[in-house]
This record gives structure tokens, sequence and C-alpha cells, in this order.
């Protein structure tokens, strides 16, 4: 006699615990995919982090490759500035480098040429006095720049730094410091008057001064005369981090200013060997510990390391 | 009788109770989503803020020109070089929800600019050291700040 089968009334036990593994499957997969969207997202965060980090780090190598490589002057034009040794231009201490130099454009003075400067000071305006030999070297444009005149011819003792500012095309002498005696005849002047170069960057600027300071009473016109010390800077504020930065002097203002190449950083060293310097940075990649997920990241760090090489 | 299972009723009870637990949590779990979404495009446009003030820094220095910068709306920026194809632009991502804006304080009287790593603002005749420029990212039509991106130094610094 076939059994008769008895309509089941309710889920079975069996049947829930297949349906909860099924979900649980199914949470895994969801939760997987929140996974794989959370480790972009810490990806793309970390890869802005180091992008730019990385900018800081070549803008900062860029920046110190140039220094290097300007550092002394022409024509001994700054061997006269105050602690300046023409044999120690570029000096480096633990965590400190300190760069010196003045490009300067030389000219060659001559006795000739005096009609076309009619309006220089009579006091210099006679048959002793000297004229750069190539007057075109000096056009109306360079208002306001700056040259360097060092008075060689005198003796030792009494020679003396000038700066001196060209106000116009007719090298009018409108500031100097120092012993005010110009060229004379006494001996063969050649290479001791340098125009300072000026910075590329001014060329694009619709005015060609800029403030360094609020107090300061002259304006910097971009005369790339400079002491530059780079060195790390301990934070001022809490919300601050260490940072690398270059303080630049310029000796014809008498003012400075200083900018900041990179934050976050752990250490800064350099170091000399007789052939290379050595700039070493270790830095934190910023960003990782903002928003929301401040509880739950690490902080990492990076060190870069580089070589310059020492000219003759 | 012995049940061997639930009945049906037992089974529209549980879900009666699921639905009421995410009727109560749903409106916590969707505020909570949006937060993380809003705080994820605000994190991306600092960041991405940050990159565009370090390019035109960096680019300050390395071609020895000046960047000009300015606001084209309220949600992009230019810093523009020598050339057109020396401009390096910036947009403010937007969130599934989330609307941004950006707003400059001091309000700009005269123009930025970097020159050789320094941020400088233009004066009549000259040029000056700019140290309190803040770019604020709101909240598109309200006053709520969500982020700031400030020069020291003339190195560019976020909040958020």
């Amino acid at each position: 006699m076939r059994k008769k089968l008895k309509r089941r009334v309710a889920t079975t036990l069996i049947e829930l615990i297949v349906v909860l593994v099924m979900m649980g499957f199914f949470i895994m997969m969801v939760f997987n995919m929140f996974n794989v969207t959370y480790d972009a997202y810490n990806f793309n965060r970390e890869l802005a982090a180091k992008t730019y980090a990385q900018a800081n780090v070549d803008n900062f190598f860029e920046m110190l490759e140039k220094e290097l490589m300007y550092a002394g002057s022409m024509g001994k034009v700054i061997k006269k500035l105050d602690g300046f040794d023409p044999n120690k231009s570029i000096n480096i201490e633990e965590s400190t480098i300190t760069v010196q130099y003045a490009l300067a454009e030389q000219i060659i003075l001559t006795k000739k040429d005096k009609d076309k400067y009619p309006n220089i000071e009579s006091t210099y305006s006679t048959e002793t006095t000297f004229f750069p030999l190539y007057p075109a070297n000096i056009p109306g444009s360079l208002t306001n720049r700056w040259v360097l005149t060092y008075d060689d011819i005198q003796t030792t003792q009494v020679a003396s730094l000038l700066f001196t500012e060209i106000s116009t095309s007719t090298v009018t002498i409108k500031n100097a410091s120092g012993t005010f005696i110009m060229f004379t005849t006494s001996s063969t002047p050649a290479t001791y008057v340098s125009l300072l170069l000026r910075e590329k960057a001014y060329d694009s600027l619709s005015s060609t001064q800029i403030l360094l300071q609020p107090t300061d009473t002259e304006k910097w016109a971009g005369e790339m005369i400079y002491k530059s010390t780079i060195a790390k800077k301990a934070p001022s504020t809490s919300n601050e981090s260490t940072k690398l930065t270059v303080k630049k002097t310029i000796p014809t203002i008498g003012s400075e200013y200083e900018i900041a190449l990179m934050d976050n950083i752990i250490d800064f060293k350099a170091t000399e060997t007789s052939d290379l310097y050595v700039a070493t940075i270790s830095y934190l990649v910023p960003g990782i510990y903002q928003g929301f997920l401040k509880n739950n990241t690490k902080e990492a760090s990076l060190t870069v390391s580089r070589k310059f090489l020492k000219t003759q | 009788m012995k049940k061997n299972g639930f009945t049906l009723i037992e089974i529209l009870i549980s879900l009666a109770i699921i639905a009421a637990i995410a009727g109560i949590s749903i409106p916590a779990i969707y505020n909570n989503v949006m937060k993380i979404e809003q705080a994820s495009t605000v994190e991306s446009a600092m960041n991405g803020l940050r990159q565009f003030f370090a390019d035109a820094r960096s680019k300050s220095i390395s071609k020895e020109n000046k960047y000009e910068f300015s606001k084209e709306s309220d949600t992009s920026l230019k810093f523009t070089g020598s050339t057109a194809t020396d401009t390096i632009y910036y947009n403010l991502p937007e969130g599934v929800r989330t609307k941004l804006e950006l707003d400059i304080t001091p309000e700009a009287t005269f123009s930025y600019l970097y020159l050789l790593g320094m941020f400088l603002e233009e004066k009549i005749n000259y040029y000056e050291i700019e140290d309190n420029f803040r770019l604020l990212v709101k909240v598109s039509d309200t006053t709520t700040v969500l982020g700031t991106l400030t020069i020291n130094q003339g190195l560019p610094t976020v909040e958020f």
C-alpha cells in the first residue's frame, strides 16, 4: 500500500540553513566589491600624495643644482662682500648649504666715448674718467639695474666694493657704499665694473620691482647677486610640519626672502667629499593622515639622495 | 502535533522585524554613505588643488617665467604661462550628490602670480609677496567651508 505523503506546512531547518549560507556568500561578494573600491580609493590617495611629494623633490634638486652651478663670481666682483670667501663660495655644514654668487656681465672700460654720457656727475666727467667700452651694453631699458664696482686700482687697504645703481642710460651714479672713488688713469682698468645679470623671469613681468619685506625701503629689481641658505626649518605652529627652505639674501638692497621647497621633512643632510656634494632628504608622504579614514591609515616615508660633481 | 519547521506567520513576523530594523537603520547608513561620498569628493578636490598650485610653482622656477593665477568660474581655475600651451587648468571634481565651489579670500583686487617660486600679488607698479591668500572650497550655494588651501612661503598647504 502506497504511503500517502504528508503536506509540509513550514520551512525546515535545513532549508533555512541553506538559505543563510547562500546569503552569507552573497554578503561576502558585496563586501569584496566594496573592498576593491576601497583599495582603489587608497591607491589613488597615495598616488596623489606621492606625485605631490615627487614634484617638490624634483623642484628642490633642480634649484639646488642651479645654486651650486652659479656659485662664485666672474672677475672677483663679490670678493669684498662681507663674509664672502672667493675660495669657498659653497659652504656645507651638517644640514645647511650656503651658496654665494653674483652673475655678472663684465664691462671693459675705456677713456673714450665720454660724450655719450652727458649727464654723468661733473666730479667724474674728467679726462681721467673711464667709461664702458661698449655703451650699448647699458641701454635705457636697464633702469634700476645694478653694477658692482670693485675699485681695485687703489691700494688694497682702501679699495672698496661699490654698489652702483644705474638710474638711466646716462649712467648717473645714484647710490654707493664704501669709498666713492671711481676710475683713474693710475692703473689699467679692465674688469672692475660688472653689470649684474637680472633674473630672466623678470622679463615676463609688467613691472620690474618686487617688495620683499613690508618694511623694505628699496625694491628688488631681479639682480642676480645672492647669498642662498638651504636648510631644514622647524615648524612654528602645531599645525605645521618641518620644512626645507631656501633663504636668499640680496646685498644690493639689503633684503631677503625665504621660500619653502618641501614640507613634511623628517631629515635633511648635506655632505661633501673631495669630488662630490651629496644631499639627502627623508620625508613623509603627506595627505595619508587626513580625512575620514584618519584612524585607519599609516604614514609612508621616503628617502632620496642626489650627488653633484664638483667642478674644478 | 509537533511542528517540523517555521510557519508562514513566524516568517512574516521575522520579516516585519527585519523591515522595522532596516527602516530605522537605513537613514543612518545613507547619511554615513553621503558623508563618506562628500569627504571623498572634498579630499579629491583638495589633493588636485594642491597639485595644481605645486605644478605652477615648479614651472615658475624651472621655466623662469611668471604663472598668472585667475579664477575662471566658481568651479575652475587657471595658471597662465607665456603661451597658450603653457597654461595649467583646474576643475573641481563633482560627487554623486556633492556639489562644490571655490571662493578666494581676500577678494582679489589685483592679480596673483607665481615667480621664481614666490607667490606674488600685483600692486600698482610693483609686486609684493602674498602670505594671506586663502582658497576656500565650499558646498555650492552655502557658506559651509569644507577645505582650505593656504600658501605659506610659496608652498601650497591644504586643510580639510
